[in-house]
């Protein structure tokens, strides 16, 4: 059976194909329309993986949304209603938003695609994510958990699955609805804290680094526990249920303080700087608590050895890691991309194993999807552009670029099928020495225009990795798809400067050579030189950009930034030195 | 190799399909007890309002009698 999934309309588009039950193609609309976060319907995506399995639209099976339109219109209906009358000014807004083209999607799959209505069907979001975490996942038999802002109804979910030869089922059993969310709470202080939401809640995670849960007793009122071991959200403190223009209230802000102004940079030398790191360091832990005292719970009732966690709220790597740590699961599994884009190929993987009964089949364990580059494309722009481009050995190209990042060079790497997700996984690479804070300082001013308080990642062969940092059992697999933020060992904090975050921790990434065998290459041969087999591994783009897909782009972002070579395949590009570069613009002037 | 259709003709596959759409919500809301009910004329006229959104975005010499409607 030939079946696309397809997520789309609110953040994060994307278009994921199976084929017999094996997926072929996966990727974000952003990575292929160049507009961050893009949210429109994602035709681009759809046009790759077609190409990609060699499919006319027509000969799909079935295509399928990762979420109900109508049910979700049902419950902005319901909640603007039961809001009213503070909703009268955003309900207008709301209808015309949901109904403009959201709720109409199965009309909008058969216009765009050609698709008879009656091919295409539609999962619940949960469903989505939740298939999205354990049908990917290395597991016969694990608990599941699926948390986010919202999706129709439900904002978490806890249930079961099995999969193997006797059939594959995912049990939902218990949830949490709307307005009651964890990814809603979180989204408020991203909110409150000057960042953009969706988009701003991992800048919240790395700043918690720098302050002390101070307020976590204030973030506790505003989301008190139930009885039965939930939570639900003491709607007093917030507005998003009633206004799409602001999800705190006046009450929030009094016992919080006035909120930031996003066009204020954070200083962290001052009180009000302080205070807002306190914040994030607060709401940061309550939610750790309660993740950890619900899959404490999911472990008591299920037994089970292993834990999927799928949905937004699975990309913050240190509730991960305290979870891994403290709920009694051996083993947590968090896909490549556990938020909606990953819905995409959570929606196929569902129908196709649930709706159509079809056989389990082993999920190829890599987030390697997408589209490969253009190898040819490089030495071609290169040479238009008088830059030298060199096409290196196998060997040559490894002990060179070794070589590079000892020197202190910044590295683009583009090798193979791009990543679906939002990591960078080491296809669409930065790399540089881990070693000295000012690579980190560097990499910030010069080239990702971001603040000062975001940590980089490293990553590090998986059997050298408890070497440098401190990894419970469990650890190394969940950073395979850097998942986790683990403590760096404190006798290599000093060498490992540029990615240890101001609390000794690391969101790390394990590495197997079967995953990305150039790049594992290239770490031992840096770990040769310099007695420290690790890299700094940062996504290759640059501020407000998603990460390139292409040559064309990777050597686009390479010239209008700081990096000092780019390698597409076997092919090197290098930054001229100044008297070079003034040398060759003398020539062409003459 | 998808093929791209006219702008008018999307929006009027997408009307097409529409009423069954407006038909599952209804019907979701009227098995949803007897507070739902009370929505279904409510929903039933926002769809149609929202369907002539999507007419006048797909037929633009339509667009200033959808208006004067309003």
């Amino acid at each position: 059976m030939k079946i696309l999934g397809l997520s789309c309309f609110y953040h994060d588009a994307a278009a994921a194909l199976l084929v017999d039950g094996e997926p072929v193609a996966a990727v974000q609309e952003e990575r292929l329309s160049r507009r961050k976060n893009d949210a429109a319907f994602p035709i681009e995506a759809v046009e790759y993986c077609l190409d990609v399995a060699g499919l006319e639209p027509e000969e799909l099976d079935a295509v399928v949304f990762y979420e109900r339109p109508m049910l979700k219109f049902e419950r902005v209906l319901t909640t603007a209603l039961r809001a009213f009358p503070q909703s009268w000014r955003s309900f207008p807004h709301a209808m015309k938003n949901m109904l403009g083209e959201k709720a109409w999607v199965r009309g909008i799959i058969t216009s765009r695609l050609g698709v008879p209505g009656n091919k295409i069907l539609f999962t619940e979001h949960h469903q989505s994510h939740a298939a999205a975490a354990f049908l990917t996942a290395p597991t016969e038999r694990a608990a599941i958990l699926t948390a986010d802002g919202v999706g129709e109804w439900a904002t978490l979910t806890v249930g079961t699955g099995t999969r193997g030869a006797s059939g594959t089922s995912i049990q939902i059993d218990r949830e949490i609805r709307f307005p009651h969310s964890l990814g809603m709470l979180y989204s408020t202080f991203t909110a409150y804290l000057g960042f953009a939401v969706n988009e701003g809640e991992y800048k919240v995670m790395g700043l918690a680094s720098y302050g002390e849960p101070t307020m976590a007793d204030a973030v506790r009122k505003l989301i008190p526990r139930t009885a039965d071991g939930a939570f639900r959200l003491d709607l007093d403190y917030f507005d998003f249920h009633t206004t799409a223009k602001r999800s705190f209230s006046e009450k929030f802000i009094r016992l919080f303080g006035p909120p930031r102004s996003r066009y204020e940079p954070i200083n962290l030398a001052t009180d009000e700087g302080r205070r807002f790191a306190n914040c994030a360091a607060s709401v940061q832990r309550v939610l750790e608590d309660i993740l950890v005292d619900l899959t404490r719970d999911l472990h008591d009732r299920t037994g089970l050895p292993d834990l999927c966690l799928g949905g937004g709220v699975a990309l913050n790597g240190v509730a991960n890691a305290r979870i891994l740590k403290e709920s009694g699961f051996e083993r947590l599994f968090v896909p490549p991309a556990p938020g909606d884009a990953g819905c995409a190929l959570g929606a196929a993987l569902y129908a196709d194993r649930i709706h159509f009964g079809n056989p389990d089949r082993h999920f190829p364990d890599h987030p390697f999807w997408g589209p490969d580059p253009d190898y040819d494309a490089l030495p071609r722009i290169a040479a238009e552009d008088k830059f030298p481009h060199e096409d290196l050995t196998e060997e040559a190209l490894i002990e060179e670029t070794a070589g590079d990042l000892q020197a202190g060079r910044i590295v683009g790497w583009i090798q193979g099928r791009t990543e679906f997700g939002p990591r960078a996984l080491g296809n669409r690479s930065l790399l540089a020495a881990p070693h000295a804070a000012a690579m980190r300082d560097r990499l910030n001013r010069d080239i990702k225009y971001r603040e000062e308080f975001r940590p980089f990642a490293p990553v590090c062969p998986v059997e050298e990795a408890a070497r440098f940092f401190e990894l419970p059992p469990g650890g190394a697999r969940l950073a395979r798809f850097m998942s986790g933020v683990f403590p760096v060992r404190p006798e290599w904090r000093g060498r490992l400067a540029a990615i240890t975050h101001v609390d000794g921790t690391a969101r790390l990434q394990t590495l197997e050579r079967s995953f990305a065998p150039r790049l594992y290459d290239l770490i031992q041969a840096y770990g040769r030189r310099t007695g420290v087999p690790v890299l700094l591994n940062t996504s290759f783009n640059l501020a407000g950009e998603p990460i390139v897909c292409t040559a064309q782009e990777g050597y686009s972002t390479f010239r209008r930034s700081g990096v000092d070579l780019l390698i597409v395949g076997n092919t090197r590009v290098r930054k001229r030195s100044r008297a070079a570069a003034a040398a060759a613009q003398e020539e062409e002037l003459v | 190799m998808i093929k791209k259709k006219g702008r008018l003709r999307r929006q009027l596959v997408v009307m097409g399909s529409a009423f069954g759409s407006t038909g599952d919500l209804a019907r979701g809301l009227w098995k949803g007890g007897s507070d739902r009910k009370l929505m279904v004329p409510l929903a039933i006229f926002l769809c149609a309002t929202g369907l002539l959104l999507v007419l006048a975005a797909g037929v633009e010499a339509l667009a200033p009698f959808i208006y004067s409607i309003f």
